[in-house]
């Protein structure tokens, strides 16, 4: 009975050695596949087998009892054997590096402390990043100037509010389109000229004044700043700037305008003054002297010639002033409001006018208006093509027949009025400054006051114009007067 | 009576202002002959003419400004061109209506032009200009 206890003892704890050096290894091995990163793994799996293989052997003992399994028992403790030795052999050679891995634990603290802190430093550059990013973006959503990111063909890529503002378009419809679509075409060559240069690298930014049409047509200059970003050696993309100019340059242009008609009336001004010096005063002296002498003079012959100038010269004085009082009027533009006038028209009403000296001269008249009307004062359209017909058939080459073209063409928005004839010409080296102003006549032998081609370039000029001339000696002479766009019809 | 001067010249288209001129020099009794040109090209072809006649030429000049064909600037832009016999002395005198200072210092670049008088003539002007020409014989 006694034998019976001790030999149940025996196998019972037996048995239960076997359960814990079984389920030890299981709980290593668990542990060890649960860690991410174990030192020393291969040493726990050897442990791990040693303790198993102890178990079986407890196990094999137990069933000693009911079953004689001595060879496999012997088998089993020898592989236990084994696998002990190789577990001694690998913490001999292991020892040096878990010693090592202990020791470190110091360091291992500093090095965790400094991982730690460099998590801390990027999660701030995280953070700073973010930050950057929406600062960037509320700079580009909020910023009263105009950013866009453009490819390196010109379309638009990404475009803010006040970009879109500024253009008229919304960013979809932005986004669909290029750059060059919506530039001035005037404005297109000189960016372009710029995209290319940085296309090639030879810039790194540009600035320029330019003008974008807006969907509504409208027109509107901007300050445009552009710079290129590269990626891996290529172009990637613009970033432009635009900053709306267009009520600075309205103020530019208006002060520019009212500049220019400044200057224009002090040139009037010098003109007019140039007229009373000349042809007033000096007819006026004329009588003053005249009177002195009349006085004195005993001479029959001088009275009578005298007295016979006095009708001419106050005369001369009363025209000089009428011319004064039409060249102000023309100035002035008084009561002469633009119509839309024919060219056809004004041509015939002066041929009418000229209808005796069109007789004697009997010219060739070719016509071509290829503009055939424009917006202009009707009388003084009418006395430019007086003028400058009359002159045409004046100063015609006595053995040659008048050949002389009449007619209109458009030129960049202008209106170009020509007048060209084969008649005697003038000299333009002695006369060419001389040609407009008041009373300069150049020819002997004809009759003419100087007046009518002063008082053209006025009415041209009054008109936005202007009057050129090309004439060569012999050969003829070509006038051309460009009326302004705004003369347009 | 001796003369002063042999010659004077009057380029001006004012009829007037030729004859009372030419009679107030006659008169001074200071100037034998005056020559008139009715405008500067008149004038200016009489001088290229005579350019190697010294003693045909006026020695004194009165120039208008405004004339037509050839002006009085013209007219000096083409005299300073004329290769004068040596000993051609000449004192040229601008008479202009103009007192415009345009014309005033358009005056002055001319090295040759002595002085300006503004039309009309007063008597003192003319009593001027007529000294003047005493102490240049």
């Amino acid at each position: 009975m006694k034998d019976v206890l001790n030999s149940s003892v025996f196998i019972l704890s037996d048995l239960l050695i076997w359960l814990a050096y079984t389920a030890i290894p299981l709980i290593i091995i668990r542990f060890i596949t649960r860690q991410q990163e174990v030192r020393f793994a291969r040493l726990y799996y050897f442990f791990a087998a040693f303790i198993l293989a102890c178990g079986v052997a407890h196990l094999l003992d137990a069933l000693t009892y009911w079953f004689p399994l001595f060879h496999l028992s012997a088998f089993v403790r020898a592989i236990t054997a084994v696998i002990s030795w190789i577990v001694v052999f690998y913490l001999i050679r292991q020892l040096p590096y878990a010693t090592r891995a202990l020791k470190a634990r110091e360091s291992l603290e500093v090095e965790i402390a400094a991982y730690k802190e460099a998590a801390a430093s990027q999660q701030i550059k995280n953070i700073l990043a973010q930050e950057s990013r929406q600062l960037f973006k509320n700079v580009f959503d909020h910023s009263p100037v105009g950013i866009a990111l453009l490819n390196p063909e010109g379309r638009w890529l990404n475009v803010n509010t006040s970009t879109c503002e500024m253009l008229g378009y919304s960013k979809e419809e932005l986004l669909k389109t290029t750059f060059q679509n919506i530039t001035h075409p005037d404005d297109l060559a000189a960016d372009m000229a710029y995209v290319g240069q940085m296309l090639k690298g030879e810039r790194e930014t540009y600035q320029m004044e330019k003008r974008y049409i807006r969907k509504d047509g409208s027109i509107v200059w901007a300050l445009l700043s552009v710079s290129l970003t590269w990626q891996e050696g290529k172009p990637a993309f613009f970033i432009s700037q635009l900053t709306d100019i267009t009520t600075k340059k309205r103020l530019l242009m208006e002060v520019e305008t009212k500049n220019g008609e400044l200057e224009s009336h002090i040139t009037r001004i010098n003109e007019f003054n140039r007229i009373v010096a000349h042809n007033l005063r000096g007819p006026a002296s004329s009588l003053i002297n005249m009177s002195d002498y009349l006085e004195k003079t005993r001479s029959e012959a001088d009275k009578d010639f005298l007295l016979s100038k006095v009708k001419d010269t106050s005369m001369l004085i009363i025209n000089t002033l009428n011319d004064l009082t039409q060249l102000l009027e023309i100035q002035l533009r008084q009561e002469k409001q633009s119509a839309v006038c024919l060219f056809r028209d004004a041509y015939e009403n002066s041929l009418h006018m000229l209808h005796e000296e069109y007789k004697a001269a009997a010219p060739v008249i070719d016509v071509q208006f290829d503009v055939e009307e424009v917006l202009f004062p009707k009388a003084y359209l009418d006395s430019i093509f007086y003028n400058l017909l009359s002159n045409a058939i004046k100063y015609r080459q006595k053995d040659k027949t008048p050949v002389i073209s009449v007619g209109t063409t458009a030129q960049n928005g202008h209106v170009i009025l020509t007048v060209k004839d084969n008649g005697i010409g003038i000299d333009m080296q002695k006369h060419g400054q001389d040609l407009f102003k008041y009373k300069k006549v150049f020819h002997k032998g004809y009759e003419s006051n100087g007046v009518g081609l002063f008082l053209t370039r006025s009415q041209v000029e009054a008109g936005n114009g202007k009057i050129e001339v090309e004439s060569t000696v012999n050969e003829g002479s070509v006038f051309r007067v460009y009326l302004s766009k705004n003369n347009l019809v | 009576m001796s003369y002063k001067l042999s010659t004077a010249g009057i380029i001006d288209d004012d009829q007037i202002y030729q004859l009372v001129m030419k009679r107030a020099i006659e008169q001074s009794g200071m100037v034998k002959d005056v020559l008139q040109f009715y405008d500067g090209e008149e004038a200016i072809k009489y001088f290229k003419e005579k350019q190697q006649s010294p003693e045909a030429l006026p020695e004194l000049i009165l120039l208008d400004i405004n004339m037509p064909y050839m002006d009085g600037w013209q007219f000096l832009d083409e005299f300073i061109k004329i290769p004068f016999k040596d000993g051609y002395k000449r004192t040229i005198y601008i008479v202009s209506s103009s007192s415009t200072t345009e014309d005033l210092n358009k005056a002055k670049e001319y090295e040759i032009v002595s002085g300006y008088h503004v039309k009309p003539i007063t008597k003192e002007m003319f009593e001027q200009m007529m000294q003047i020409i005493g102490g240049m014989a």
